[in-house]
């Protein structure tokens, strides 16, 4: 495992403005409720993925429809040298949940990490992810500096972007 | 104070008046100079992490140029590669066909309401205004243009439309179009949050989304969207259509080429490494996809951009519209981007104007500019807009359309200009004998008379000697 690719990833992001925690998989459950805790939120979420994380956390499936504060995702893969995390469309990760819950939570595992943008073409193409109808790289939470170059975080997506990095 | 009202008066020809107006405008004033160290600085930071800036501006060149070289060829795979994943690719030569076409797709989907992403094509074409036409309302999604739609004006930046504007405008513009009775709105943070309720809104009810492209890729067949908001990606995902409104020049080969582009756009854009968000579509949603648009359209706009690329101006369609050469432009930090009348404001909008609308159509933009070469310099393709600019003087002067005094003006500042000892001379006594006297009104273009003890190049000298950007 490259450690020096993570810790840059997580360095990256959070200049970026976002969240990162670095944990084994055996420990998601825990954190996802530290993040409830943390940021003090009913603990339900939205996600298409199948995971098994535990009956504390209200699990509804399917897309987002804009009702929904929480979401989870997974990414094929991130760039560390920008802090970006690229996620694809399928039937276990709906476009929607990326762009309209107010909190979203990203999954991604450090073997898919890579060093830059060139790199992640590259795996991108080998893994004929371009076949899939969108592919999104993500860097923060959605942002506007429209008002005054003032930069405001929020503009019509997540405000809040949480990485969790399974080692 | 005078104010320029950007949608019913102003004209690349009216450019003199215009830029008057804008220079006793202090709102406008205020805004821009905000705006201008903003950029400035947010892009030089952003160079100064990469270790060379040269290489990744040449990699990007190559990229565009080779697509460029073979056009015909890149857009025909484009198109196969776009009807493979289940999408339609359709040409428009002119604005009207554009807006045919996109009318035809909405009336098909019986649309009533249209959420839109950014894009300058759809400037090109006033698509929205051809839409509400024909009953089909517009919502603009990117909080710029948001802002410009209410205020029912044009943009005045390429990537920052609403830069003009100051955050009292902005609250006045909302409480006068959106019913939500007192509320305060001094701060930045509430206008955002107000816009992104409303916007919210429209995203939900809309039937057809129509985005702009950064880049096409061929091999892919993907449309690349690159946005900070998000509003792009919400306005291609929740309704039941996408458009996509493109123009010919942003093809490239594949995503090894597309990301060499990315690469330098951000960066000399905002000065973000990378965007927040990059997206590239494939086609419309697939069987298995809960969510995404079940109908994908890709309009090609051409608007003289192919005989562009037959003329001795064909470097400008390698322009990825960053904005930087505006950002770094004293005359575009003098007078804002509506002085210039159209849809392109700055140095890069004062090439593109006359080339697209004719040139008599924009006489003084190619006059619009001081050869002070700042725009060539941090243009990440490097185009020779100068250059440009002097060959569309000549064209002029051929025929017969540079004012007489002007062209012999221009005569004896050509003569100087290639002595550079004797230009330094006479240009700091010129301005400091404009200012004293207060004559600036004797300048070709109503120039503000400088305000600088030195001029502009031993300002230049000395900021040079603080720190080196990438040369
Ligand atoms: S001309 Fe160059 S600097 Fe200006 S917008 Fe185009 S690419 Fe950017």
């Amino acid at each position: 495992m490259n450690n020096a690719l993570i810790n840059q990833l997580v360095q990256q992001l959070k200049i970026n403005v976002a969240g990162v925690v670095c944990c084994e998989f055996s420990q998601l459950p825990h954190q996802l409720m530290s993040f409830f805790d943390q940021q003090k939120l009913p603990k339900s979420l939205i996600t298409n993925l199948d995971l098994d994380i535990g009956m504390a956390i209200e699990i509804t499936k399917g897309r987002a429809t804009g009702d929904e504060a929480v979401g989870l995702s997974q990414a094929i893969a991130a760039i560390s040298e920008t802090g970006t995390l690229v996620l694809a469309s399928s039937a276990s990760n709906p476009t929607s949940i990326n762009f309209l819950v107010d909190h979203h939570l990203v999954l991604i595992e450090a073997k898919d990490i890579v060093a830059n943008l060139t790199d992640a073409m590259n795996k991108l193409s080998k893994m004929d992810a371009f076949d899939q109808r969108a592919l999104n790289f993500i860097s923060g939470p959605s942002r506007t500096a429209d008002i005054e170059q003032t930069i405001q975080l929020g503009a019509h997506g997540p405000r809040n972007l949480w990485v969790f990095i399974l080692i | 104070m005078k104010t320029i009202d950007p949608i019913n008066t102003t004209n690349p020809n009216g450019f003199k008046n215009q830029a008057s107006a804008a220079l006793e405008d202090t709102n406008l004033q205020t805004a821009l100079q905000r705006a201008k160290s903003g950029f400035i600085e947010k892009r030089k930071k952003a160079i100064h992490l990469v270790d060379d800036f040269e290489h990744l501006k040449t990699q990007a060149q190559q990229a565009k140029q080779s697509a460029l070289d073979n056009l015909n060829h890149h857009l025909a795979l484009f198109e196969k590669n776009v009807v493979a994943s289940g999408g339609a690719v359709h040409r428009a030569k002119t604005p009207a066909e554009l807006n045919q076409i996109v009318l035809k797709i909405c009336q098909q989907q019986n649309a009533k309401l249209v959420t839109k992403g950014k894009s300058m094509v759809s400037e090109e074409t006033h698509l929205n205004a051809f839409l509400e036409k024909h009953g089909i309302s517009t919502a603009e999604t990117d909080l710029g243009e948001y802002i410009i739609q209410l205020a029912k004006e044009k943009p005045s930046h390429i990537i920052a439309p609403a830069v003009h504007k100051t955050r009292q405008q902005v609250a006045e513009l909302f409480k006068h179009n959106h019913e939500l009775g007192e509320r305060d709105l001094e701060e930045i943070r509430a206008l955002v949050d107000e816009a992104r309720a409303m916007l919210r809104k429209a995203f939900l009810l809309a039937d057809v989304g129509i985005t702009g492209a950064n880049l096409l890729v061929a091999d892919t067949g993907s449309v690349a969207i690159v946005t900070n908001e998000g509003n792009g990606d919400l306005t291609a995902t929740l309704p039941k259509t996408h458009i996509v409104t493109a123009s010919i020049e942003k093809v490239v080969a594949n995503m090894e080429d597309a990301g060499k582009i990315l690469q330098v756009l951000g960066r000399s854009a905002t000065g973000q490494a990378m965007s927040t968000y990059t997206s590239f579509f494939n086609g419309p949603r697939r069987t298995e996809d809960l969510d995404g648009p079940s109908a994908f359209h890709v309009v090609i706009l051409d608007n003289g951009r192919s005989d562009i690329l037959n003329s001795k101006y064909k470097d400008m369609m390698r322009c990825i519209k960053c904005g930087a050469c505006l950002n770094h432009c004293p005359v575009y930090g003098a007078v804002g981007g509506h002085a210039y009348g159209d849809v392109y404001p700055g140095p890069m909008g004062s090439v593109l104007t006359p080339l697209m609308k004719g040139i008599e159509q924009a006489t003084p933009l190619p006059n619009a500019s001081t050869f002070c070469g700042r725009c060539e310099e941090v243009c990440p393709m490097s185009i020779p807009l100068p250059e440009l600019l002097r060959q569309l003087r000549n064209d002029q002067a051929t025929k017969g359309l540079a004012p007489k005094l002007q062209s012999m003006a221009l005569g004896i500042y050509g003569w100087l200009a290639r002595k550079p000892r004797l230009f330094q001379l006479t240009m700091g006594m010129f301005g400091r004998v404009v200012k004293l006297f207060k004559v600036s009104h004797i300048l070709p273009q109503e120039t503000p008379a400088p305000d600088a003890p030195d001029t502009f190049v031993q300002q230049w000298k000395k900021s040079k000697q603080g720190h080196s950007e990438n040369e």
